[in-house]
């Protein structure tokens, strides 16, 4: 099997040759695979247009591959046939796999990448703000906004925070590995994950509770996972969301967007 | 190989490489018997399968063998009969058949999906070693012809 590579805004996009990917395959797509996350390319896009037939052997070194990349990008997939998707309803993986029908679709679903070596150096050259003044300066950056441009490049639509309440959306979290408590004020949020500012230090793949109300009905406590950390700016992500917390952020999302 | 009006017989070697040759060899029947586009590959995907954990368990790799192969069409029933020389080992006795439904990565299985797919594709699953020989058969209800699988 052959595959082809090209690097599109900071995503290695993967496109395999040939119709199957099956146990003669497998050792090497993955082994391919592997490399290519060793190399430090941990959001793949992979298009599978040309496939037609995946066996279970084929299935599993996509397993494996995603579990390559999952806690530190992201691998979505593109061009998925309707056999191959049937394998996937099959074996229950059609609801773990992100897939989108087409490359430009694909490349939406990609939530913005970890802060870049731009963005290291500039953060190295800055002298970090005292801990009691970080609040304050977050408060400050939030007024311009400038995560919104990433805006059509997330996996879901967002929107920020004020344009849902006029007051702060604040946030209650709870470390599940340490107990330790904190808050953090959400700047916008998704039925996929939210942006919020906290004094508290958090890493990427800190695992937290975080419990805040929307109006006087709604209340979410949901558990999240740290994507971006960038200097008290948090990237999170839900985990296993329930369904009624999913709605209706799809939903007020939806709302927003359409009154905005 | 052997083709009648409803069978077909031949032998494979018994490499991973040479197992595409199953499908190459069934499809155009496969295609006659109304089963749809999804329908067709579900069954080559179990006749792949089922050749793949052949030559993984029964041969364990030993790629000088041969596995036969037989289909045949009776009534309503599309009957397909793997029988291989290797060691008796009848993997669909393990197989749990409630995959587990979990959307958490880490905890998902990677290997050992081949039998759970055959049994939840073909309506009948049967194996049995007799003369020192292992049957594999597999039996899939066709299609009507207003239902696509």
């Amino acid at each position: 099997m052959k595959l082809k590579t090209e690097m599109r805004e900071g995503v290695m996009i993967i496109t395999l040759e040939g119709e199957r990917l099956d146990a003669p395959q497998a050792e090497g797509f993955l082994t391919a695979m592997q490399n290519f996350v060793k190399a430090g390319n941990v959001n793949i896009l992979l298009d599978m247009s040309s496939i037609t037939f995946m066996d279970s052997t084929g299935l599993g070194s996509i397993i494996r591959s995603l579990k390559e990349v999952y806690s530190r990008g992201q691998l979505v997939f593109c061009g998925v046939s309707e056999q191959v998707t049937s394998l996937l309803k099959l074996t229950h993986l059609d609801n773990v796999f992100t897939i989108a029908p087409g490359c430009e679709e694909a490349l939406g679903r990609f939530m913005a990448p970890p802060a870049g070596e731009e963005d290291k150096d500039k953060a190295a050259k800055e002298a970090p703000p005292a801990e009691e003044n970080l609040f304050s300066q977050l408060r400050m950056e939030r007024e311009d906004e400038s995560d919104q441009t990433d805006h059509e490049r997330r996996r879901y639509r967002r929107v920020t925070s004020k344009n849902i309440l006029d007051k702060e959306i604040i946030a209650g979290c709870r470390s599940i590995s340490t107990g330790k408590k904190s808050s953090g004020i959400v700047t916008n949020l998704s039925a996929g994950g939210l942006c919020m500012l906290s004094n508290t230090r958090y890493q990427v793949d800190d695992e937290l509770l975080v419990k805040f109300n929307i109006g006087a009905h709604f209340k979410l406590s949901e558990r999240v996972i740290v994507r971006r950390a960038d200097l008290g700016k948090y990237g999170v992500e839900f985990i296993d969301i329930s369904e009624s917390a999913r709605t209706f952020l799809s939903q007020l999302v939806g709302a927003s967007q359409l009154t905005a | 190989m052997t083709v009648t009006n409803h069978s077909l017989s031949f032998s494979i070697p018994a490499r991973l490489e040479d197992v595409h040759l199953i499908g190459r060899s069934i499809n155009p029947i496969i295609d006659r018997l109304g089963f749809d586009r999804v329908g067709s590959y579900h069954v080559e995907l179990s006749l792949v399968e089922a050749a793949n954990n052949i030559i993984t368990h029964a041969y364990q790799g030993q790629n000088d063998q041969w596995i036969e192969f037989s289909l045949k069409v009776t009534g309503a029933e599309l009957i397909c009969t793997f029988i291989d020389q290797g060691a008796s080992y009848n993997y669909f006795e393990d197989i749990d058949m409630s995959v587990r439904k979990t959307t958490d990565i880490s905890n998902l299985a990677h290997d050992r999906l081949g039998g759970t797919i055959i049994c939840t594709v073909m309506d009948q699953v049967f194996f049995e070693t007799r003369e020192g020989a292992n049957h594999t058969t597999l039996i899939k209800q066709l299609p009507d012809k207003n239902d696509g699988d």
